[in-house]
């Protein structure tokens, strides 16, 4: 007698089992959905670092002249000892559109994009650097 | 009826062996888990935690606190990033990811499978292991990998809880 109920507990036990998947309970599921919603909710938060300003530096003969934000498109002019460089910010890049030195070196270089970037024109003493967020570049690699 | 050494010494035997056990389950699992590389660096499924989520319904906060931490020390000598930049990740998101699982456990257990403990670990274990690596690097542009990380530990986070459903002999 007493072994017939507890066998038939035991087949109970294991018909309903057999009917969750892995014990998994309804909580379990809003567990899951509730740390989805948390997780894309910092979709947003996180986003607007991506697209964090970048900042163009520009110094003549080691005086800062201005930072300029890498995504208003501008000109701007510098006197140096030769005469007025042109520095042209346009569509997210920097270039030397305008130099007064014989070679244009600088304004050889083209446009340039990124952070660590920088184009130097020595005759004029002229420096443009790129400075602020990275973008496809590593800062640090932890292992 | 206590074996004999319960009675007399502070620390029963039984319970030494039982966490060296445990710590040694954890540790070959640290180990193995580690050799296994990922396209993607410091991604890991986390298997170990599932001795974690194994020992909550027998044993105390101290215990599995304790075994995690011998873990991650020993397992990270082992594979030889003791005191690296990504140990300190694991050590802060382990002990996050712990401390939470004891306590949904706590608070849960009725309700909750392994699974849902487990995803709450993982989640937990990302988030300061993202926010770490923030203060690490120094940059809040690290905040950027945050959703990745997270969503990625509902994946890993559903593993390791059916995992530990399928292995643990205790019903919740």
């Amino acid at each position: 007698m007493n072994v017939s109920t507890s066998a038939s507990g035991v087949s109970l036990k294991k018909a309903k089992h057999r009917t969750r998947f892995l014990r998994v309970t309804r909580w379990d599921i809003a567990v899951l959905c509730a740390l989805a919603t948390l997780a894309g909710l910092t979709l947003f938060y996180a986003h607007p670092f991506k697209s964090k300003a970048k900042r163009v530096w520009i110094s003549e003969g080691g005086k800062t002249i201005g930072y300029y934000n890498l995504n208003e498109n501008r000109e701007i002019r510098v006197k140096g000892p030769l005469g007025i460089s042109v520095v042209r910010i346009y569509n997210g890049r920097a270039a030397i559109v305008k130099a007064p030195c014989p070679n244009k070196i600088c304004m050889k270089m083209g446009p340039i994009p990124d952070r660590g970037r920088l184009m130097i024109c020595i005759p004029n003493r002229l420096v443009v650097e790129i400075k602020g967020a990275s973008k496809g570049k590593t800062d640090a690699v932890t292992r | 009826m206590p074996l004999p050494d319960d009675k007399f010494s502070i620390i029963s035997l039984r319970k030494c062996a039982h966490f060296a056990l445990f710590a040694v389950f954890a540790i070959g699992i640290h180990a193995v888990e580690s050799l296994v590389t990922l396209p993607i660096p410091w991604v890991r499924p986390g298997l170990t935690h599932i001795v974690t989520l194994v020992m909550l319904p027998f044993y105390g906060t101290k215990f599995i606190l304790g075994v995690f931490l011998v873990r991650v020390f020993v397992g990270s000598a082992l594979v030889g990033k003791l005191f690296s930049p990504g140990f300190l990740l694991a050590l802060g998101g382990g002990t996050a990811a712990t401390i939470s699982m004891i306590v949904a456990w706590r608070f849960g257990k009725t309700r909750l499978s392994f699974l849902g403990i487990s995803l709450i670990g993982a989640w937990v274990h990302n988030l300061v292991q993202v926010i770490l690596a923030t203060f690490i690097i120094q940059h809040l542009s690290v905040l950027v990998l945050l959703p990745f990380f997270l969503f990625l530990s509902l994946f890993t986070g559903t593993i390791n809880g059916l995992l530990a459903n399928k292995i643990s002999p205790e019903r919740t």
